[in-house]
């Protein structure tokens, strides 16, 4: 307790906890607007370049947070191409400000996800309703559309807070005077050895993240009713120009930044010294074998590891959670959806402290560190499993019973093959997440077992720029091989249909 | 002898028996003591409105849901404790079910896989099934791809092909247009009487039941309130709900005193039905047995308020009065003696013989 005194009495810590959820909040409703933005232009109009804006808001999925922070202190920074070169500002980007930019920028991705997930099932007919009813389209816009995307919204709210809540490396490396819960955590522990401290700070985010958990869980209740069970048909909206326009303005601005947040950490990669040395050079990968090799092999390991185990499991879980009635089922489904509350750092500290005695005495192996990103991950395939069940007719399930297969057979022949897609999107995802994960693992990692986005985040912060953008090209192109891996090997005709089908949603007609 | 002898003919023509099944949600009692037999070959139809509890008895059948109490007996067998997958009772859904992740071939062989029936015989049986549904040709194609009649055949083929010992089928024209639904009746009627399957056929559309089933159970509530051919049904329907449920009827109410029923007004002698005396009753009276006549003076006088034009026939509107409210009654006729006008007066009459009494709730 008196550590808590400790904590409220030191201004600069108290002014973290408040500083720390005001951040939160902003960036939260900052992507959530740009998400909604971008999806709406994507989903309800057929203006130009929407299919592009489409794929740049996905496009951060595959940036790690601290490459984009890089970016950004590559584009505004003392010397950024844009801040120095171009306008000749002398810019302190140190702040508050910067992380809420860079993460703005970043979440925009799951807002956009999430919203989209619910405007392309959105029944058009109800729209039509309303403009048989004599709705404007504005009015349709803001009376029954956003209504039902709200269920989207609030999600994105929410996990857009704890994720922010939760980020460690973006106030960091570009928060300066600036700390929030988890940043300071991190310092008073690694920086101080005060342990109690760390610990202090690390439960009032714990108490955050949960309270927002909970928020979601009880919004998710809501969010089941509204959705169509049909293949809904989609329709534009057609919007009054000024407001359509000036959406589009927003989603093109975004693109812009994310195609630039990726082209001058090429660029940082390539030249001796970017802003001042444009001079081409392979310096830094020439430097990558001895400096990382392991950390690829590693992140490579894991991220494969992760995504094969991790949508498996989630798969059985969530066809466990949604058919099967057994004993303890809301406590097991309670357990494994809660890391998606718990904050990394926390998660990482716990590991230390569970598994440092004798049983369990996984400190310092590679076992701790994948078992922790298994972890991490688990919740993420649950839910696509979950939704992805969810919304399948049961009758199907039923069917199979009922021509004779038992309940194995019928999660082989019938539940896998229809929940392959969200399958590959979760055990993709968890592959890219894995990639790049800093937040738990900068706890448990040792030199053995070290893994790229850790190296990285060194780099960064001794300020090895061009070592780093190295790094994190190398990360990039083993998300995007991820990606095109995943595809390739599951490219069965259905699969192939599958991404169409997305393709054609981001095409819109 | 001849005990052993009927003993194993009752068990040769037992088709399906169902002892006082029940199963509540939370506190509400979808399906109430729900108990029915039907001999084997035989087309029963479950007709009510919907939430009456229909598609709950199906699944409790079929094994699909956990149900509080009484027993399922399948051709003399207690299926009660049997896996869905263990009865070998074949379930069409309302909206087929089909496997979207295979084509119209594999969907039809999916229950054969799961009976480990491969190769040559797999093929012939489902091309078999499926050239029994006229889809001779369209194994290869994706079930999305497909028109809704084509799908709902599928699903047939998908439910026939395994040889079940019974068929439900879960309202399975709701999802077609008109035309196709008479057609697929026809289809499913055929294809019954051809193998001679045991069949209970889930409906909420009267039409639909009247002309498809040996016998007919009305439920509601949960309950059977009637069981009997259509005929039966329509003839002298048990209930006041029955009555209301099949065909159009008239209500209006009347009095018994000393065998004489008093209705609007004219005297009806209905002692052999051994009612209770002195008592209101509701009367039904089917309007195609209102006969109306020219002449305006018989007991009962009415005015023609409205005619409906139906094809083979014409429904009038008549109103009586001198009522305290002024009555209202349906009256159909053949077109060929609908010669009345709106605003003619005329008189009508009533056979005892045509009216059903139910006691006044």
């Amino acid at each position: 307790m008196e550590v808590y005194a400790r904590l409220f009495s030191n201004p600069g810590l108290a002014r973290t906890v408040w500083a720390s959820i005001g951040v939160a909040i902003a960036s939260s409703v900052v992507a959530t607007l740009l998400g909604l933005c971008i999806a709406i232009v994507v989903f309800k109009t057929d203006l130009p370049f929407r299919r592009l804006f489409g794929a740049a808001a996905v496009l951060p999925l595959i940036i790690p947070g601290f490459v984009a922070t890089l970016a950004f202190i590559y584009l505004f920074g003392r010397n950024g191409i844009i801040s120095y070169q171009w306008l000749g500002l002398d810019l302190d980007i140190y702040s508050w400000k910067s992380v809420l930019s860079v993460q703005a920028v970043d979440f925009t991705t799951i807002a956009f996800l999430l919203i989209s997930a619910v405007l392309a099932t959105l029944d058009s007919q109800v729209e039509d309703a309303a403009r048989n009813l004599g709705a404007s389209e504005w009015k349709v816009f803001t009376t029954v559309t956003i209504p039902l995307v709200r269920p989207g919204i609030i999600a994105s709210l929410i996990l857009i807070f704890m994720r922010s809540m939760a980020d460690i490396g973006t106030p960091l490396l570009i928060g300066g005077e600036f700390n929030t819960l988890a940043s300071a955590s991190y310092t008073q522990l690694i920086g101080r050895y005060d342990m109690p401290m760390a610990s202090a700070l690390n439960t009032l985010l714990l108490i955050a993240c949960l309270l927002a958990f909970w928020l979601y869980l009880r919004a998710q209740k809501y969010q089941s009713a509204v959705r169509a069970r049909h293949v809904a048909e989609r329709k534009n909206l057609s919007l009054p120009a000024p407001i359509r326009y000036t959406f589009w303005g927003i989603s093109l601005l975004f693109s812009i930044y994310v195609l630039m947040i990726i082209i001058s950490v090429f660029l940082a990669a390539f030249t001796k010294h970017l802003g001042a040395n444009y001079a081409l050079t392979l310096e830094y990968f020439r430097m990558l074998p001895q400096r990382s090799l392991n950390s690829i092999v590693n992140t490579i390991l894991f991220a494969s590891g992760a995504a094969v185990a991790m949508s498996f499991i989630g798969v059985v879980l969530a066809y466990m959670f949604t058919r099967i009635k057994f004993r303890g089922r809301a406590v097991l489904e309670l357990i494994t959806t809660l890391p998606f509350a718990v904050p990394g750092t926390l998660i990482g500290v716990g590991y230390i402290m569970a598994f440092n005695q004798a049983p369990l005495l996984l400190t310092g192996t590679w076992m701790i560190v994948f078992m922790l990103v298994l972890v991490r991950e688990l919740p993420l395939g649950l839910r696509s499993g979950v939704s992805v069940l969810d919304q399948q007719d049961r009758s199907i399930d039923e069917a199979s019973a009922n021509l004779g297969a038992s309940r194995i057979t019928t999660f082989f022949q019938i539940i896998l093959p229809m929940a392959k897609s969200a399958l590959l999107v979760s055990g993709l995802y968890a592959f890219v997440s894995t990639v790049q994960t800093v937040g738990a693992i900068i706890f448990v990692i040792t030199p053995g077992t070290k893994l790229l986005s850790v190296d990285v985040f060194e780099a960064i912060y001794k300020g090895e720029i061009g070592v780093a953008a190295a790094q994190s090209v190398t990360m990039l192109l083993l998300s995007a091989i991820g990606v095109a891996a995943i595809y390739l090997i599951s490219r069965r005709e259905a699969t192939a249909r599958w991404m169409r089908k997305v393709m054609a949603q981001t095409r819109s007609t | 002898m001849d005990a052993k002898g009927n003993g194993s003919d009752a068990v040769n023509l037992a088709g399906l028996d169902l002892i006082s099944l029940s199963k509540s949600y939370r506190e509400q009692k979808v399906v109430r003591d729900f108990s029915l037999s039907l001999i084997k070959g035989e087309l029963f139809c479950l007709l009510g409105p919907s939430g009456c509890g229909k598609t709950t008895i199906l699944k409790i059948v079929a094994g699909l849901l956990e149900h509080d109490g009484g027993k399922v007996i399948l051709e003399g067998q207690d299926i009660t404790n049997l896996p869905p997958q263990k009865r070998n009772v074949s379930l069409v859904f309302q909206n087929y079910a089909l496997f979207p992740n295979m084509n119209v071939f594999e969907n039809v062989a999916y229950g054969l896989r799961r009976r480990r029936i491969s190769g040559k015989e797999l093929k012939r049986q489902v091309e078999e099934t499926l050239a029994f549904v006229h889809l001779g040709d369209y194994g290869n194609r994706r079930v999305h791809e497909i028109s809704g009649g084509e799908q709902q055949r599928v699903a047939l083929a998908r439910a026939l092909v395994i040889r079940p010992r019974l068929l439900l089928l879960d309202e399975p024209l709701s999802n077609l247009d008109a035309r196709l639904r008479a057609d697929i009746r026809k289809e499913i009627r055929r294809i019954q009487r051809e193998l001679g399957l045991t069949t209970v056929y889930v409906t909420h559309d009267q039409e639909e039941a009247m002309s498809l089933s040996d016998r007919i159970g009305v439920m509601k509530d949960g309950r059977l309130e009637q069981i009997g051919s259509p005929q039966e049904i329509y003839e002298n329907p048990s209930t006041e709900f029955v009555a209301d449920f099949i065909g159009r009827c008239n209500f209006i109410g009347g009095e018994i005193s000393n065998g004489i029923l008093s209705l609007l007004g004219a005297q009806f002698h209905i002692q052999e039905r051994g009612l209770p005396q002195g008592r209101k009753v509701t009367c039904s009276i089917r309007p195609e047995r209102v006969q109306i006549k020219t002449s305006v003076d018989s007991e009962l006088k009415g005015k023609i308020k409205e005619a409906i034009y139906l094809g083979p026939t014409v429904r009038y509107q008549l109103v009586l009065e001198g009522w305290k409210d002024p009555v209202e009654l349906m009256a159909e006729l053949p077109v060929s003696q609908a010669i009345f006008r709106i605003g003619d007066n005329v008189g009508f009459e009533i056979k005892p013989e045509d009216i059903r009494l139910f006691p006044r709730q």
